[in-house]
């Protein structure tokens, strides 16, 4: 039995066989051969391709219900379709690689139907792009990541992107390790959406372990354990079941509204980064969505998003929590992430660069368009337009102008949008909190994104694991920095929620919740957890432990001080 | 050649196509949809699917082989989804 220590970064207990994700070799070269050995190797691999299809769709039927095999039987359909394969032949008879051929021909399907308005067929140019990677796969001799073929695995990867977690869930994988990352990577955030326990910042993992040996994942303490004894493995199987129960017994707290006990309203919300997990905040028992990232319309694209297309996918998530609010933030993209239409250079330090809202206010047709989007889909459900990377007060009087240009440009077009929203702004940037006081003046709320906060006031990389212990939202600077934004924003008659990690930190709510913080916005499948622990505490008595809090002089008193508390109770 | 119009509220999205697309495959013989005067490939999925076909829309059956003609005909009228 091997242990390995990593950061625990979604909790709960995992049990099952690693699988090693496989690395995609881009260095290999793709060695162009004749014409008819093209030809000859995109017939093998477009055969090995639809066999594979075959196989999911064959599986999906068993597995997954009607639905979801109608889309594998699509595929069926497309892989053999006349022009696709008529159209790799003839590229490839003009003198092109067998890979090239099927990249040219795909990036054609694909941008044609992502022009479509019709909403359902844009969906499929997702599919067609699918096939040809797999196609291409095959031809590069690579191994592709396919989720649907495990049960309850360990999926060990150095990190994982969003399509790799598109088809994940916790029946696939019971746990996820990464060498990459930290508790507020994407990769966590994904893991905990999904409620799949995973540990963060092993080294070289994906090295360090073996395929199909079974281990063990601890997603609280960090902990990973190879080939684990009868016995440790008991007592894990015991924990898995204890916290199977512990979350039985949340669910009275799913429908109700969160009070204090000494009766102050507090919202707990959700934080969800695709249209599809409205419905599973809703399901959660989410009051609201506290943060609903809107970044998944700009991605994995090669054309910028269309009014209509944005205004399709905002609707449809006000209208699925009804008359729950609904915080849209808008778009929050960088350098870091590679969306080539944006025209984003590399930089040296992409979070401290060109991005989010001091790209959007540069290129204000492509905000507006947004914004446009918004303000129509405003009408179907309760709308909150949060804008972040918000540095200085210019950058908030310039998106309220743009704001204005929006309507007033729907107006002239007589088309229908609403009044009855709010504008708010995130608080993550330092200046931005040292600045509250004259901010809360031009918002209807703040909302403390203490990933980033934490990150630009300690001056730490949240990514980097060797820095996990300075990375901490509870270290009294931040507290400091936290509660001079929630005064403020009370002082000038805003409310003060926040969406990054801290808002779910058993730890950290009470500190909150005697600062006077009004809103949590969490993974959905913690609501429960963190209404059921507002639901026992007053913010009355807890203001002493705020204010003694951010007189602390370093994390490890703030820690002793919430010690304290927890063993008095 | 035939011709029929689609009554079908949603037009020709994904699942319709799916069926003619399947149907003409069961013919060795060339099957066209030919909508504004433009032939689309009746096997290919993704050629029908680009139609951009709506409720109302006018589409032409050029289809040597008599039997997969009528059945299209068929198919294509009694669109309801």
């Amino acid at each position: 039995m091997k242990q390995f220590n990593g950061i625990g970064a979604s909790e709960g207990v995992g049990i099952g066989k690693v699988y090693i994700k496989p690395k995609l070799d881009t260095t290999k070269v793709y060695t162009v051969e004749s014409t008819e050995k093209e030809l000859e190797k995109f017939k093998t691999a477009h055969d090995e391709a639809k066999r594979g299809i075959a196989q999911l769709a064959e599986r999906a039927h068993e597995q997954m219900g009607k639905e979801q095999a109608a889309i594998f039987e699509a595929h069926m359909l497309m892989i053999q379709d006349p022009e696709l394969i008529g159209g790799v032949e003839g590229h490839i008879k003009t003198g092109t690689g067998a890979v090239v051929a099927v990249e040219s021909v795909v990036d054609l399907y694909v941008q044609m139907f992502e022009a479509m308005p019709d909403p359902y067929l844009r969906e499929r140019a997702i599919d067609i792009s699918d096939i040809g990677r797999r196609i291409v796969a095959h031809l590069r001799q690579e191994q592709l990541f396919d989720p649907t073929t495990l049960e309850g695995a360990i999926l060990v990867a150095s990190d994982l992107t969003p399509s790799d977690t598109a088809l994940l869930n916790n029946k696939l994988v019971s746990a996820i390790i990464t060498e990459l990352g930290g508790a507020t990577s994407h990769s966590a955030i994904i893991a905990k959406t999904l409620g799949i326990p995973a540990v963060m910042g092993i080294k070289q993992a994906t090295a360090l372990f073996t395929n199909n040996v079974e281990a063990i994942v601890d997603g609280v303490s960090g902990l990973v354990l190879e080939n684990p004894d009868m016995e440790t493995k008991q007592m894990y199987l015991k924990k898995q079941a204890a916290q199977a129960d512990y979350r039985k017994t949340l669910e009275i707290y799913l429908n109700q509204h969160t009070v204090t006990v000494d009766g102050k309203k507090i919202e707990v919300s959700a934080n969800i980064a695709k249209p599809a997990e409205a419905k599973t905040a809703v399901d959660c028992g989410a009051e609201g969505i506290g943060l609903f990232r809107s970044e998944f319309i700009f991605m994995d694209r090669q054309t910028s998003p269309s009014e209509e297309e944005q205004y399709v996918a905002y609707r449809q998530v006000l209208e699925t929590m009804g008359d729950r609010p609904v915080i849209i933030r808008t778009m929050d993209i960088g350098g870091d992430k590679q969306v080539p239409y944006l025209g984003l250079e590399k930089e040296e330090n992409p979070f401290l660069g060109y991005r989010a809202v001091r790209y959007c206010l540069d290129h204000p047709e492509f905000f507006k368009t947004q914004l446009r989007a918004l303000l129509r889909a405003g009408v179907y459900g309760r709308l909150r337009i949060m804008v972040p990377m918000i540095a200085t007060i210019k950058e908030v009087r310039r998106v309220k102008q743009l704001l204005e240009e929006a309507k007033s440009e729907l107006s002239t077009s007589n088309t229908a949008f609403t009044e009855d929203y709010e504008l708010g702004i995130m608080i993550e940037i330092p200046s931005a909190a040292l600045q509250s006081h004259a901010l809360a003046k031009e918002v209807d709320f703040f909302s403390i994104g203490t990933n980033d906060l934490t990150q630009y006031t300690l001056a730490v990389d949240r990514m980097n694991a060797s820095l996990s212990d300075l990375y901490n939202p509870m270290d009294p600077s931040v507290l400091r920095l936290v509660d001079m934004t929630i005064k403020n924003g009370h002082a000038a008659g805003i409310w003060v929620g926040m969406c990054g990690n801290a808002s779910g930190n058993p730890k950290m709510i009470p500190i909150l919740l005697g600062m006077g913080l009004d809103e949590f916005s969490v993974s959905p499948v913690s609501v429960t957890e963190v209404r059921k622990s507002i639901m026992g505490l007053s913010t009355e008595a807890l203001k002493a432990l705020a204010d003694a809090a951010i007189m602390a002089a370093d994390l490890e008193a703030v820690e002793a001080l919430v010690e304290t508390y927890i063993n008095q109770k | 050649m035939k011709s029929v119009i689609i009554q079908n509220e949603t037009g020709l999205h994904a699942r319709p196509c799916s069926l003619i697309a399947s149907l003409a495959g069961t013919s060795p013989m060339d099957a066209y949809l030919i909508k504004d005067g433009k032939p689309y490939n009746a096997k290919s999925i993704m050629g029908l699917m680009s139609m951009g076909v709506t409720k109302g829309t006018e589409l032409l059956i050029d289809c040597e082989d008599e039997t997969l003609s009528e059945a299209l005909y068929k198919l294509l009228s009694e669109l309801n989804d």
